[in-house]
């Protein structure tokens, strides 16, 4: 059994990139050892700040003799033939040959013994490509080189058997050293085998298990909340984020002034542990604790240094906070008001305040259509945008909203309306368990989609620099789990009005716009899992309305999957085949039927355009059942190329006009 | 105690004596020292290049009229380009720590993750920022391409907050406080006034009508010498352009969409600069 071991040192990897370097890693060399037919018992990764490394043991050598028969020519050649046949295969005798009837015909055979790679040579003519494979989501170069990773590699070990597989990459030569935690030890460190390699690390500061880093902070965060009866906020993301970023995680505590709990929880919150990676606490009573903690690769007797200086950092961000606050509540609500009409939203779409209005507007219709009370909150819609003038935004982005809601409720608004502006900009679903923050987030997010095609502005490639389709995705989903039916084609019609009635001239392309949101629902769809004929027969050319089409989607798979929709389907598609050709439309004549089943299919089909006129919707599974044993009594019994013309045409209408009912609910023909 | 101007003296020692060619600042209005031609224009091409010195920096909408003891709307950074970037990196980078007396054995030096863009410049590298004791102290970039042009080879910048920097040498949490020479002058007494002043003429008195006027002339400009294949005037005027655009910002007329669409203008002008730049090499 043997053992390789590779670990990539390098400059500091962004906690991302770990895991994803580590998943390629692990992928890559399965795929490689599949294809090399190499056994093997586990494949291991492992990443820290510094390094990625990947371990496979129970490597199981190959390494035996294959055996190959080359068929040479025939045993009554010419000499010439057959020493030209020993020449090519460097054989110096015939008596190496054997002799072999293949069909009735005597031929030459030379057993050839092929004598496979070692695993060191696989491996190294197979490493280098594996490294410049991997798929980053960011990664760079350095110096002069071409290859990439996601920072420069300083050093790379990769060990077969405690023999150096040998490779450059990126300027760097593989070598059987590792080196320690570089704030304890900068040395280089011999490792021929995992395990020396796993103890070296460990007494030279490296927890290479990125659990066992995460479990000993978590355990200092725990000591200390219990002694001092907190709780921590914990967060799963930030917690992934601190136990990347150390070899060695030492866990401080600090404090802040409690004069700084005027500041809402939720700035607090952010800049400890967005801004400063730091934990935050709460008490008991659930309130902020002034307390917080920030993870170090140092191991100290010189706390303080450290902890001051955290301190004080936050300190100066809070203090800063502070000051947006107290220069944002030195203006009142009716001048920010007067503020939003001279920022421009977008050059040629108005001010902020024009926006404002046309939200408020368009939130009145929509809670018009879906019949929704929010009369009581209309007038205080228009102040929806507020939180943009102000400092506390320009500083702390990602908080808009949250802000304008914190700031409304400093303003005495009443509850429903401060929920609202506080999450209008969210894109989770828990948004539409309120009605009101419902239709703010849509309408605001409907008036930035359209402002953006208002423009003519196109959207290319992968990029999304105006956030354009993750707003269509939102408005998407916001529909989704509210289960509510909205017709675009309306609502761009009275968006367009908001926008004339405003005197902005804007470009209006309804059918680009609905084009584009339909895309976006289909690629949604598709990710759902959904085949895409079933989409694309679903959607609707003219109109995009999320959720009535997705519950025809549902219904029509629902149907396609039952035992009626795979019959009707058969029996359509033998319908198909016999009027593909054959597109007549003369009006169908009852009398001039001959036959029952003739008799039977119209009627069936009339029954089901009844029920497409009642619902259409709903896949009555019964009716289509019906009509598809009738379509197979028809094709089974009636001859519809007659010799007489005119009963021939009135069968092929009568099949037409059945396909045509059938395609009203759903475009089989694209299944 | 390191005083805020042998912080300086020492840091351009340091690098010069790792074979840095000492610059003097650039002579305009700059949000920060990568748009100093000698950084911006210096990644294109394949030609070594390895400088050093101070820039003066102006963010208008960081003013704080000097009241806020972290924030100015003009500091001062140190920087540092090596193409191609050395091997050994942030080893320099910590020796050079070292030069102004911060120890990386006792202090909590972390590299966190900073992957630098400038919309405005269309250029895009990768890094950390780095941080001392929870303090953001420099920034340390790859340039991986700028103007939409790769730089092969790759450059190393290394920006120093010189202020910052100097703040935690000196353990003080007041800029103001920082003390700038062995007479014990502070930064305060230096800066305050012009903090003040400029604050205000940044918020409240800056001209926004000649503001878009001028944005528009330089726009115009601009395009009239790259068609003359006038590389550094031309870039000198997205300087100009950059600093104008700041100011309107700083004067809140601009929204955050609309924002969008001044830094577009401006990287436009940029990546012209930069292709006429990489066709004349």
């Amino acid at each position: 059994m043997s053992e390789f071991l590779l670990e990539i040192y390098s400059e500091e990897i962004p906690s991302s990139a770990q895991a994803l370097a580590q998943s390629e890693l692990k992928n890559s060399f399965t795929i490689f050892l599949k294809n090399e037919r190499i056994n093997f018992s586990l494949i291991e990764t492992f990443a820290t700040p510094r390094r990625i490394t990947l371990i496979i043991s129970g490597l199981k050598n190959n390494e035996k003799e294959l055996t190959k028969e080359v068929r040479g020519p025939s045993t009554a050649a010419d000499k010439k033939a057959i020493m030209g046949f020993l020449k090519s295969q460097g054989v110096e005798n015939q008596k190496h040959l054997l002799k072999k009837e293949i069909k009735g015909k005597e031929y030459f055979f030379l057993k050839k013994i092929i004598k496979q790679k070692s695993l060191l040579e696989i491996f190294q003519s197979e490493v280098f490509s594996i490294l410049s494979s991997i798929k980053w989501k960011k990664s760079m170069r350095w110096a002069s080189f071409n290859e990439k990773w996601s920072r420069p590699i300083k050093s790379i070990l990769c060990v077969l058997d405690k023999k150096i597989v040998s490779f450059d990459y990126a300027g760097v030569k593989s070598n059987y050293f590792t080196f320690g935690n570089y704030h304890y030890f900068q040395n280089k460190i011999k490792c021929l085998d995992s395990n020396s390699y796993k103890k070296n690390l460990k007494k030279h500061f490296v927890v290479l298990e990125k659990k066992e880093r995460i479990k000993k902070i978590e355990n200092e965060l725990e000591k200390f909340s219990k002694k001092n009866e907190l709780i921590v906020n914990y967060d799963q993301e930030l917690m992934s984020r601190v136990s990347d970023s150390v070899e060695w995680p030492n866990v401080f505590f600090g404090s802040f002034e409690e004069s700084f709990f005027d500041l809402p929880d939720f700035l607090l919150i952010t800049i400890i542990s967005e801004k400063q990676d730091n934990f935050s606490f709460k008490k008991k009573n659930g309130k902020l604790s002034n307390f917080f903690s920030f993870v170090s690769n140092l191991e100290t007797n010189k706390k303080t240094n450290l902890i001051v200086g955290n301190q004080n950092v936050l300190k100066a961000r809070f203090k800063d906070a502070t000051f947006f606050v107290e220069e944002d509540n030195k203006i009142k609500f009716s001048e920010r008001i007067k503020k939003l009409s001279t920022i421009v939203f977008y050059n040629n779409l108005g001010t902020l305040l024009d926006r404002s209005e046309r939200i408020q507007k368009l939130c009145v219709k929509i809670s018009e259509i879906l019949k929704i009370d929010i009369s009581s909150n209309i007038n205080n819609l228009k102040f929806s945008n507020i939180d943009l003038t102000t400092e506390l935004v320009r500083e702390y982005p990602s908080l808009q909203g949250k802000v304008g809601g914190f700031y409304s409720e400093l303003s005495g608004f009443n509850e429903e309306i401060c929920n609202a502006f506080s999450k209008q900009y969210e894109f989770s679903d828990n948004i539409v368990e309120n009605d009101l923050t419902f239709i703010l987030s849509l309408s605001q997010k409907i008036d930035s989609v359209f402002g953006f095609f208002a423009l003519d502005r196109k959207v290319s490639g992968s990029g999304d620099p105006f956030g354009v389709r993750r707003m269509v995705l939102s408005i998407i989903n916001l529909l989704l789990y509210k289960n509510v039916s909205l017709s675009f084609s309306s609502i761009l019609e009275i968006l367009k009005q908001i926008y004339e009635n405003q005197n902005i001239k804007i470009i209006f392309n309804k059918n680009k716009m609905i084009e584009f949101l339909n895309k976006r629902f289909e690629v949604l769809l598709l990710e759902r899992g959904y085949e895409i004929n079933i989409v694309k027969s679903c959607l609707q050319k003219d109109e995009f309305d999320p959720s009535y089409s997705f519950m025809k989607i549902k219904s029509f798979k629902d149907f396609l999957i039952s035992k009626e929709g795979i019959e009707f389907l058969k029996s359509y598609k033998r319908l198909e085949s016999i009027i593909s050709e054959k597109e007549i439309n003369i009006k169908i004549e009852k009398k001039l039927f001959q036959k029952i089943e003739e008799e039977r299919l119209y009627v069936d089909a009339m029954l089901l355009k009844e029920d497409y006129k009642k619902n259409s919707e709903i896949l009555n599974k019964k009716s289509f059942y019906d009509l598809s044993k009738s379509i197979n009594n028809f094709l089974d019994n009636v001859m519809v190329n007659t010799p007489e013309e005119k009963i021939k045409y009135n069968r092929i209408s009568l099949l037409n006009d059945c396909k045509k009912i059938i395609n009203n609910f759903f475009n089989f023909s694209k299944l | 105690m390191l005083t805020f101007q042998e912080i300086i003296t020492n840091l351009q020692k340091y690098w010069i004596n790792n074979g840095c060619l000492l610059l003097q600042p650039y002579d305009m209005e700059m949000g920060a020292a990568t748009f100093n031609p000698f950084i911006a224009l210096k990644t294109l091409g394949s030609e070594p290049w390895k400088t050093c010195f101070v820039q003066g920096c102006r963010r208008p909408s960081d003013g704080r009229y000097g009241k806020n003891p972290n924030r100015l709307q003009h500091y001062y950074q140190f920087q540092v380009l090596i193409k191609p970037s050395p091997k050994e990196s942030q080893e320099l980078y910590l020796k050079s720590l070292k030069s102004v007396s911060i120890d990386p054995k006792q202090n909590d030096i972390k590299f966190i993750e900073d992957d630098w863009e400038s919309p405005t410049l269309g250029a895009a590298g990768l890094g950390w920022e780095v941080q001392c004791n929870g303090m953001e102290i420099s920034q340390f970039t790859y340039f991986q391409q700028i103007g939409g042009f790769e730089c092969k080879p790759v450059s190393l910048e290394l920006t120093y907050g010189l202020e910052r920097l100097a703040m935690f040498v000196q353990n003080v949490d007041n800029i103001f406080e920082i003390i700038w020479d062995n007479n014990g002058t502070k930064y305060g007494e230096v800066f305050k006034k012009n903090e003040e002043e400029q604050s205000s003429y940044n918020f409240l008195y800056a001209s926004e009508s000649d503001l878009y006027q001028s944005f528009k002339n330089l726009e115009i400009n601009a395009e009239k010498l790259i068609e003359k294949k006038l590389v550094i005037p031309a870039y000198e005027l997205c300087i100009k352009a950059s600093h104008c655009f700041n100011l309107l910002d700083s004067r809140g007329v601009i929204s955050v969409n609309e924002r969008q669409a001044y830094i577009l203008r401006i990287r436009s002008l940029v990546q012209k600069c930069c292709k006429t730049k990489v066709e004349t090499l």
